[in-house]
């Protein structure tokens, strides 16, 4: 009964909108350039809009869930760069703790051309993803097709969609360092920066890295002398010692979001 | 730091509290539940088996994966010849994704191709709770002395791909395979993947 409302849905809503519509979402593909130039990098995007009271997920998905996958279908030497994750949400489904998006989410992606392109390109993707909702979780997907044709820049009605996206992208930091040290189940995490308005503490806390730490409870800083610690829980899956950790530090605490990675020693 | 203490002693109770029940190497916890022709099965009655406990809800497209390839429903058959008894526990409640009203469930369960032993309906959520059950498919193993030898995910590849069957690690067979030897299982406790159970 779902998945006949769900196709039902997707036939009529395939004519209101140009995204392709299915498993309670949909998504195209913009690109901030109309035109692009042989040899160089064109800033595209996948935007996806999830239904209200669903969420879709991020490149950890936490204790259930997929991260969404994107496979291409380009004419020979054009490429296309990994899909970026924009900063998530962190919620609870049945229980279970999660990352992901609600509503209106953009995942930019680079195409380039090869040296040799000319002339008018369709382009071709697939986006595939998983959504939820506390009762239900179901698969969509949606064609990606792409029209750019050579020529000099000439700014897309995206351009400015795709521009804002960049900004919720975490960019790795420079001059924030991550220390982690692990006793007994649990990980102790520090923060060293010497960026004057840097406040973890008023920032949400993302792990990266899957089946590292406890997804169950949000990640809280606190300011300890010249440093910020937190403790958390590791997760219960990770039996060996940590290896890496990579973590998404957003909020009002600093400029824009970042990602600070430790490694052992 | 000061401050942190009393937090880190609180979630260590926590931790203590619940992690009682799914432990590796400890007792598996005893069951009661009806199967889809009303019939109580209790693990008491199955010790002297290997029994495996596989969460599935059957409009879940990780779940979907595996029964419209047959790989649950192939598996399920093979074992049987090997004297598993394998169950097959739905814990969607009532007006969740994948609850059967327990009139229609076995032909349900038929046409899905389940060749478990028993599919067990788990409504309430009693079972899964005790188990621990996050997501479907999620597989346990209870070896024939009745204790937890395997609690994870059927294979490597967490998707919703048919393709990606037969190209992943296939962690619970492996599992299986070693218990049915007599030998130690490798990886006997990894993260499962799926949709949660709809509790």
């Amino acid at each position: 009964m779902i998945a006949r409302s769900v196709l039902m849905i997707s036939a009529v809503s395939s004519m209101a909108f140009a995204a392709e519509r299915s498993g309670q979402a949909r998504a195209d593909w913009i690109s901030s350039s109309t035109s692009f130039q042989p040899g160089k990098p064109v800033q595209t995007a996948i935007r996806m809009v999830v239904d209200p009271g669903w969420h879709t997920y991020w490149s950890n998905p936490g204790e259930a869930g997929m991260k969404p996958k994107v496979t291409w279908d380009l004419p020979e030497g054009w490429s296309a760069g990994e899909m970026l994750f924009p900063v998530p949400r962190h919620f609870s489904t049945g229980g279970l703790a999660g990352y992901g998006y609600e509503g209106m989410v953009i995942f930019p992606v680079t195409l380039t051309p090869p040296a040799s392109a000319t002339g008018k390109m369709e382009l071709k993707g697939k986006i595939s993803w998983l959504s939820c909702n506390d009762d239900s979780c179901v698969p969509g997907s949606a064609e990606l097709k792409l029209v750019i044709h050579e020529g000099p820049p000439a700014d897309s009605e995206s351009v400015d969609v795709v521009a804002k996206a960049l900004t919720k992208i975490p960019k790795p930091a420079d001059r924030v360092t991550l220390k982690v040290s692990e006793n007994d189940g649990q990980l102790q995490l520090s923060l060293v920066s010497d960026r004057p308005s840097f406040d973890p503490s008023a920032c949400e806390i993302f792990p990266v890295t899957p089946q590292a730490v406890d997804p169950a409870n949000p990640i809280r800083f606190e300011k300890d002398g010249s440093s910020w610690s937190a403790v958390v829980a590791k997760n219960e899956y990770a039996t060996a010692p940590l290896r890496r950790l990579t973590l998404v530090i957003a909020g009002k605490g600093v400029a824009e979001p970042i990602e600070v990675t430790w490694n052992a020693k | 730091m000061m401050k942190l203490i009393p937090f880190v002693a609180i979630a260590g109770a926590f931790a203590l509290a619940t992690a009682h029940a799914q432990e590796i190497g400890k007792p598996a916890p005893d069951f009661t539940a009806k199967n889809t022709k009303g019939e109580e099965v209790a693990l008491s009655t199955l010790k002297g088996k290997i029994v495996v406990l596989e969460w599935a809800n059957f409009d879940c497209p990780f779940s979907k994966k595996h029964y419209t390839s047959g790989n649950l429903p192939k598996l399920q058959e093979s074992y049987a010849g090997k004297d598993v008894v394998w169950l097959t526990v739905n814990s969607s409640a009532e007006g969740k994704q994948g609850y059967l009203d327990p009139s229609k469930a076995q032909e349900v369960v038929s046409e899905k191709g389940n060749k478990a032993t028993h599919y067990l309906l788990d409504p309430a959520g009693e079972l899964g709770k005790a188990y621990d059950a996050k997501v479907t498919p999620h597989l346990f193993i209870i070896d024939a002395k009745g204790t937890l030898v395997y609690n994870g995910a059927i294979d490597s590849l967490g998707t919703t791909e048919v393709a990606d069957i037969e190209k992943a690690d296939k962690l619970f067979v492996k599992a299986l395979d070693a218990v049915i030897a007599g030998q130690p299982v490798e990886n006997a406790k990894n993260q499962p993947y799926g949709c949660t159970v709809k509790y």
